[in-house]
C-alpha cells in the first residue's frame, strides 16, 4: 500500500481490496452477502471513510 | 467487584461483539474445522515501535525496548485495514516502547479514526505536542492514558529518568490545555505502585510511590484528568510471565493498610468528573500477604484453553502474540509482525491462533499470572463445556480489551 497525502482514498482503494480477497476466501460470508436477489450488495465501507471522501468531494463553494 | 474497564465478559456479551465468542467456541468444538470465518480479534494492543525516550527503573518491557524495531507504515496501514474487515473494534496504542516516539504516530491515529475502530493511546507523556496533534482526531470512547507514577517531580523524575525538559507538572499542564481543545478524549493519570524490597530489571532496588497516591491524584484531579488508576507494579518471573510480588507477613500487612490509608484520600477527591480506579490485581495482590496458596487465588486458577487468544492479541514490531502478559515471548507468539498484513495472511493467523489455543496449556504456563482475563475464559470454557451459546447483553460501546 502506497501512503500519499490522501489516507482516506488510499485506505479506501486497500478496503475494497482486501475486501474483495476476503469474500473470496470466505464462502460463509460471500454465500450470506448473495443470497438476496437484490441487484446491488452494500459493501460495509466504515462510515468515517465514507463521510471523509463525502466531504473531499463536496464542490467549493467559493468557486 | 469488577471494574468496567476489565469486565471482559460484559463487553464479550455486546450484541455488536457476541458473534466472535460464538465462533471461538465454534472453532474449538472441531478442531478439524477450517477457521476461515473471517473472524479475526475484537481487540488489539498494538506497539507501534520499541523505541522509548524514557529510562524507567521499573520497566517491565526492558528487555525488549530500543531494539530498533518498527512497523513499516505501509503494511502497517495495510494490517488494520484487513483488521478492520475482519470486525475488529479497537485498538490500543501501547508499548514495548512509546507510541509517540514511533515517526508515523500521527498518520496512524487518523487511519484508525478513518476506519471507524475506537482509540485509545497509553503514553509516558514525553512528547506532548504528538499527543495534542491527535487529540483533536479522537471521539467519545477514545482515551489516553498517561503513565505518570508519581505526586511530586522529585519522584517522576527518579522513577521516569526522561529526556531533560520533560516534567510532570508540564505534562499534567499540557493535559489541561488539550482537554480544553477536545474534551469529549477521557484523560487518565495511570500509578503503578511501588513498595520497598522490589528490584528493576538491572537488579537496582525500586523507589517506592505507596506513600504518593494521595498527592498524585489532587494533582490529576486539579489538572483536568477524567482519573487516575492505581495498579500494582510488575514483575517478570522466571517463565518471563507478567507477577506481583507482594511482600510477606508483617510488611505486607504494613503495605497494605498504607496503600488502604492512601485510597481512602484518594477517593475522597471522588465527584461526578472524576474517578479513582483500583486495578482487579491490586486488591488481589494484597491476598497473597495472607500467606494463601497462589493456586487458591482465583486470578492465578486458569482453564486450559485461553479463549481470550482468539479475541485479543498483541501486535508489535517483532511479531503477533497472545496476551500482553507475554508480549516478546516466543512461547505464546502467534505470528510475525506481518500477521494481518492482507487477507491469505490474515487466514493463516487465524488457523495458527487455533492451533496454538489448542496446545498451550494455560492452566500450567499462567499459574503465576493473576489474569484480568480470567473470568472471561472461565465464562468462556463454561459455554465450551454445557454447549450453551453466550448469553446476549447490551450493547457498551466499550470495545477495548
Amino acid at each position: 500500500m502506497r501512503l500519499t497525502d490522501d489516507l482516506s482514498a488510499d485506505l479506501v482503494r486497500e478496503w475494497i481490496a482486501q475486501y474483495s480477497q476476503l469474500l473470496r476466501a470466505a464462502p460463509k460470508l460471500a454465500a450470506q452477502l448473495t443470497a438476496g436477489r437484490d441487484d446491488f450488495t452494500m459493501v460495509p465501507v466504515p462510515r468515517a471513510l465514507f463521510d471523509s471522501l463525502a466531504a473531499q468531494r463536496q464542490p467549493d463553494p467559493t468557486q | 467487584m469488577v471494574n468496567r474497564i476489565h469486565d471482559f465478559v460484559g463487553k464479550l456479551q455486546q450484541p455488536s461483539v457476541v458473534g466472535h465468542v460464538e465462533e471461538a467456541l465454534s472453532v474449538m468444538a472441531d478442531p478439524r474445522a477450517s477457521s476461515c470465518n473471517g473472524s479475526g480479534p475484537v481487540s488489539i494492543n498494538l506497539d507501534l515501535t520499541t523505541a522509548c525516550n524514557y529510562k524507567c527503573d521499573h520497566c517491565i518491557d526492558f528487555e525488549i525496548l530500543n531494539t530498533g524495531d518498527a512497523h513499516g507504515q505501509d503494511t502497517l496501514l495495510e494490517s488494520l485495514v484487513t483488521l478492520s474487515l475482519a470486525g475488529l473494534r479497537s485498538i490500543i496504542l501501547i508499548g514495548g516502547g512509546e507510541p509517540t516516539v514511533y515517526p508515523h504516530f500521527v498518520n496512524i491515529v487518523r487511519a484508525i479514526k478513518l476506519l471507524n475502530l475506537q482509540c485509545a493511546i497509553v503514553s509516558n507523556g514525553g512528547r506532548p505536542a504528538r499527543l495534542a496533534a491527535v487529540a483533536d482526531q479522537l471521539t467519545p470512547g477514545d482515551w489516553i492514558r498517561l503513565s505518570l507514577d508519581a505526586g511530586t517531580e522529585e519522584t517522576f523524575i527518579a522513577m521516569h529518568r526522561p529526556l531533560r525538559g520533560v516534567t510532570l507538572n508540564g505534562i499534567c499542564e499540557m493535559v489541561a490545555e488539550a482537554k480544553k481543545v477536545n474534551p469529549k478524549v477521557r484523560w487518565g493519570f495511570s500509578y503503578i505502585v511501588s513498595w520497598p524490597g522490589l528490584t528493576g530489571p538491572n537488579l537496582v532496588p525500586l523507589l517506592a510511590n505507596a506513600e504518593e497516591m494521595a498527592r498524585a491524584t489532587v494533582l490529576a484531579k486539579e489538572s483536568g484528568f477524567d482519573y487516575i488508576s492505581f495498579k500494582p507494579m510488575l514483575q517478570r518471573d522466571s517463565d518471563g510471565a507478567e507477577t506481583i510480588r507482594w511482600p510477606a507477613g508483617e510488611a505486607g500487612e504494613r503495605l497494605r493498610a498504607e496503600i488502604d490509608a492512601q485510597l481512602s484520600q484518594a477517593r475522597a477527591c471522588e465527584d461526578e468528573s472524576f474517578a479513582v480506579l483500583e486495578s482487579l490485581n491490586l486488591g488481589q495482590a494484597a491476598l497473597d500477604s495472607g500467606n494463601r496458596l497462589h493456586l487458591e487465588d482465583p486470578l492465578r486458577n486458569q482453564p486450559k484453553n485461553c479463549y481470550m487468544h482468539f479475541l485479543r492479541q498483541v501486535l508489535t514490531p517483532t511479531g503477533l502474540y497472545g496476551c500482553p502478559v507475554y508480549r516478546g515471548n516466543p512461547k505464546d507468539q502467534l505470528g510475525g509482525p506481518d500477521a494481518f498484513a492482507g487477507i491469505p495472511r490474515l487466514l493463516a493467523t487465524l488457523e495458527n491462533t487455533k492451533a496454538h489455543v489448542q496446545t498451550f496449556d494455560a492452566r500450567y504456563e499462567c499459574r503465576n499470572v493473576a489474569c484480568l482475563s480470567n473470568a472471561a475464559n472461565w465464562w468462556i470454557d463454561s459455554l465450551s463445556r454445557s454447549g450453551q451459546s453466550p448469553q446476549v447483553g447490551v450493547e457498551l460501546g466499550d470495545y477495548y480489551m
